[in-house]
């Protein structure tokens, strides 16, 4: 192994939530609520039963080869050639992803918070941050995140006091208006940010120490995750209404401003902003640690934390090339990613796993 | 370089073992060894006699002044030249060398120990720890005689860690007295001590202690073998000790903790730590050590378990404040004034109306100021310690409200914090919040709140990455060990302390038997 | 300019303490990698910093799944 750390099927569980979460958090409720209106929330819920699907996908593909991260499962699985391009496609899809995060900070803080500060400087500031972490190794990362758990479960809390006098049920309604179409529409990106965007999962798989406990601390972490999602959705639409929710970039943001408790709680978006820091960056870590782990173990190197400093480079030129506005990324992003999600995240899995159980069976006749 | 150089040394040591070093039957030839190995100092005393009761024999006493406990030394000389013929004779006249020997250990030399040296270098060992040594003419060997025993300090008052309620004594410079001191708290077989000595040249005592069957094995291995690879010429203090064995170098928070309180070290012990004495300083190192611990005094024990809890939590309060609050104020002030009320707003803008300086310059000053204020006053003599304060807080605060240099809130805000900063228990922890608070300052007058929550970020991923003696240190918040939550942020009450930290004492974990001492 | 130009010099100081680690190392093939990683990724940032236009890899991204997105709206609306 690279990094013979080594973490617990609790931390596995946190890591996991907070990967499901991501940036989600703060623009699923827009994504979703654009398409399924006042239903988003059924959308979410339905996304739930995709998703534990998607978990379970996870699970088996993992438990094929316990020792073998995604990369080495690809490698062994798809033949020296093609398995190295396809390792080189998803360690791809890891920077870019990184990439796109990078830049929905930067969008969201210069256009909502720091207005003045060039959005270069704030992405330099996050990708330094974020390969630190990387370089820290895995058992840091996964102490780190059960540091910053219990904060994420106050903050949450808070939030969810504070909005629940603020709530109109009038907003729900009419249920079912355009039928299961749009529903399922929003169950699109529903299912896709959170659940499918994790498959990187696998790469951290190996390094659990109860190899058993694997699956349910897998459903754990996806459940409750989902399930926040799912609540921010529904209270994005009881308070904001589908239509303001889905007007707004970023709902979740507005959500909080909405917020008033006598004089005293004012303008407590800064905890919005705080869950949704500690989601992304985790996210951004997740991804970045499994792309340079993933180029060390295509590549054969001896170490992978050399790699950290040219990759930064790399992620934060992409971030810069890949839009000039964030108009454009907020397109693409409900239009064309879920389905490159969808190809790795579910095709990929898929074929890996077909090949991989023949082979296995082979081998045991 | 560096290993052929030891492989010459060692090669040295050894050839001199072989040769020179075995002490020789001729009193005159060993008395010109002594004198040769230790130079011309005159702090070396010999002194030439004979036997009284054995008239033939030529004696040799050596020791060296101010090292030795003169009324011990006292005794034994005077034993030593009274007259003990008749005794002596009462056996018979013609005796042997080694009957003579054998009876002067026996009868005459009334101390608890003595120790047989026969080469040069233990005899050195021995005169520099405060032995007084005897050779006699016409054998190889010499006595030891154990009076050991220098002037030190007295058994005193903790000068750095003071309790309201605990005992009140500290330890002194004397390693062992320090050792004693625990023993007194510990009676039980299972409390170990391990001496060994560090420095090429000072040769100093120092001790690991640890209760058998409680502590730690890998970690008590790690110690071991962590003091064996210190290779310097001298130790002062433990300070010099805890550099060489702490895990990380580069890092401003001590994974190495240290205290010159007594009770602090045997609570260590019971929970399954590791202390190191050394001679010469009373701070006993404690290992592994935890983020949480620098937060933690004895007294939290002695209290009741509700007040002690708020404490804490007080603490926890402090170390937010005096690591983030003079950087709070620079964010908010320069980049999210929307964040405050209306009227908090308008008055903290009329305070900065006029100043000429940005918030971050206008902190700097200030903290600057009261870093110099606050060294000066440490390094002061107390008299005038006082005075500088008194010039530096009240003349200069002042004064530079009234000439419009500095905002009347940024005082408050820095003067909170360092208050805050003092409640921390820890010195060193103290020192290292210290840094940080400049860097967070930086951050927050560069990206407000965002270089702060990054600045957090970089913080926790450090913190988590430390470890002591292989013990994570920000257990248990990460690794998260429920068990252990009983007493971090607060403490249960002393019943409620039923297992010793499960990272750090690996077996025999009980504490509290519940079923005798619960009250119902 | 200025941005390019710190952006650089912080990019050279880091290669100058993190090759002579890897050199230490003896790792030849990830010390060919690390120069080449950070030259391309330098290159990509002044390249961007500057206003080239660099092929954006979305584009690729929205031609290959366009169709596919708009059969699955096809269906669902």
């Amino acid at each position: 192994m690279l990094d013979n750390g080594q973490i617990s099927s609790r931390q596995l569980s946190i890591l996991f939530l907070i990967f499901t979460m991501g940036d989600s958090v703060l623009i699923l409720p827009t994504i979703v609520a654009g398409e399924a209106k006042q239903d988003a929330w059924i959308s979410g819920i339905l996304s739930l039963f995709f998703g534990a699907a998607i978990v379970f996908l996870y699970h088996r593909v993992g438990r094929m080869y316990p020792e073998h991260t995604l990369i080495e499962n690809i490698l062994t699985l798809l033949g020296k050639w093609i398995g190295s391009i396809v390792a080189l496609l998803v360690i791809f899809y890891g920077m870019i992803s990184i990439g796109a995060l990078l830049r929905e900070i930067g969008d969201f803080m210069t256009s909502q918070i720091m207005v003045e500060t060039p959005i270069t400087a704030i992405m330099i500031l996050m990708i330094v941050v974020v390969g630190y972490a990387v370089r820290m190794g895995l058992e840091s990362i996964a102490r780190s995140v059960e540091i910053f758990f219990p904060w994420l479960v106050l903050l949450f809390t808070f939030l969810l006091a504070l909005l629940v006098p603020q709530i109109d049920p009038e907003h729900v309604k009419p249920v079912f208006e355009g039928g299961i179409k749009p529903i399922l529409r929003g169950a699109i990106p529903f299912t896709s940010y959170p659940f499918i965007e994790t498959f990187m999962i696998l790469m951290y798989l190996p390094f659990v120490k109860n190899k058993h406990e694997i699956q349910r601390s897998l459903f754990i972490g996806a459940g409750l995750g989902g399930l926040v999602l799912v609540v921010f959705t529904l209270l994005s639409i009881l308070v904001l209404g589908s239509e303001m929710t889905s007007n707004q970039t970023y709902s979740g943001y507005k959500l909080a401003t909405k917020i008033t408790a006598g004089d005293i709680i004012e303008r407590v978006e800064a905890l919005l902003a705080g869950i949704w820091f500690i989601t992304i960056f985790f996210k951004m870590i997740l991804y970045f640690y499994a792309s340079c782990l993933g180029t060390t173990q295509l590549f054969k190197f001896k170490d992978y934390k050399f790699l950290v400093v040219p990759m930064s480079i790399i992620t934060l030129s992409l971030s810069l090339i890949i839009t000039d506005n964030s108009l454009y990324l907020g397109t693409v992003f409900v239009e064309q990613w879920p389905y490159y999600d969808f190809t790795f995240g579910i095709v990929l899995l898929l074929i890996l796993l077909i090949i991989g159980t023949r082979k296995l069976k082979k081998q045991k006749t | 370089m560096s290993f052929f150089k030891k492989n010459n040394t060692f090669t040295k040591e050894q050839q001199n073992r072989s040769n020179a070093d075995l002490l020789s039957r001729e009193l005159t030839i060993n008395i010109s060894t002594i004198k040769e190995v230790f130079g011309q100092t005159s702090d070396l005393i010999i002194r030439n006699t004979h036997l009284h009761f054995y008239e033939k024999v030529n004696l040799a006493i050596i020791y060296i002044e101010g090292l030795v406990d003169t009324a011990v030394q006292e005794s034994v000389l005077n034993s030593m030249l009274m007259d003990h013929e008749r005794t002596f004779a009462e056996k018979g006249n013609d005796q042997s060398a080694e009957q003579v020997v054998d009876f002067l250990i026996n009868r005459i030399l009334t101390v608890s120990q003595v120790v047989e040296v026969s080469d040069v270098t233990e005899v050195k060992t021995q005169l520099l720890s405060g032995n007084t040594l005897f050779f006699l003419d016409g054998h190889s060997k010499g006595f030891a005689v154990h009076t050991k025993g220098w002037k030190g300090r007295n058994i005193d008052e903790p000068e750095s860690q003071t309790v309201v309620r605990g005992p009140r004594e500290a330890f002194t410079e004397n390693i062992e007295t320090s050792i004693t001191q625990i023993r007194k708290r510990i009676k039980d077989s299972s409390l170990i001590v391990e001496s060994t000595q560090v420095g090429r040249i000072t040769h100093t005592d120092v001790a690991i202690m640890y209760l058998k069957g409680i502590a730690n094995e890998k970690a008590l291995k790690e110690v071991r073998e962590r003091l064996d690879k210190i290779d310097v010429d001298g130790i002062l203090e433990s300070g010099n000790i805890e550099e060489f064995i702490q895990d990380t170098t580069y890092s401003p928070f001590p994974t190495v903790f240290s205290t010159e309180r007594a009770d602090v070290i045997a609570g260590g012990l019971l929970e399954g730590r590791i202390a190191i004495f050394v001679d010469g300083t009373p701070f006993v190192l404690l290992v592994p050590a935890l983020f949480i611990q620098f937060y933690q005094v004895s007294e939290d024990y002695y209290q009741r378990a509700d007040i002690s809890s708020l404490l804490r939590m007080l603490r926890l309060f402090c170390f937010i404040i005096a690591l983030f609050g003079p950087a709070l104020y620079i964010g908010i002030t320069t980049y999210h004034m929307e964040m405050l009320p209306t009227s908090l707003l308008i008055s903290l803008a009329a305070q900065r109306e006029g100043i000429p300086f940005p918030a971050l310059i206008e902190a700097l000053m200030m903290e600057v100021a009261f870093e110099i204020l606050r060294e000066a006053g440490v390094r002061m003599p107390r008299t005038v310690g006082q005075a500088v304060s008194i010039v530096g807080a009240l003349v200069i605060g002042e004064a530079a409200i009234m000439a419009g240099i500095v905002s009347p809130s940024m005082v408050i805000v820095v003067s909170i914090t360092a208050i805050a900063s003092f409640v921390i228990p820890s010195y060193n922890m103290a020192i290292s919040l210290r840094i940080l608070r400049f860097i967070f300052m930086m951050l927050a007058a560069s990206f407000g709140l965002l270089g702060i929550t990054v600045g957090i970020f970089a913080l926790v991923l450090h913190l988590s990455s430390l470890k002591s003696f292989g013990v994570p240190y920000m257990t248990p918040f990460g690794p998260f060990v429920l068990k252990d939550q009983k007493d971090t942020i607060f403490r249960l009450p002393q019943w409620g302390l039923l297992n010793r930290p499960s990272l750090i004492a690996q077996h025999n974990t009980t504490r509290v038997d519940n079923k005798k001492s619960q009250k119902h | 300019m200025l941005k390019f130009f710190y952006i650089v010099s912080c990019l050279l100081i880091i290669s100058l303490i993190e090759i002579p680690q890897l050199k230490k190392k003896e790792f030849k093939r990830e010390r060919m990698f690390y120069i080449g990683f950070v030259l391309l990724g330098s290159g990509l940032l002044t390249a961007n910093l500057m206003g080239v236009a660099i092929p954006n890899p979305l584009k690729a991204m929205e031609y290959i799944y366009t169709p596919i997105s708009e059969v699955v709206y096809g269906f669902l609306t």
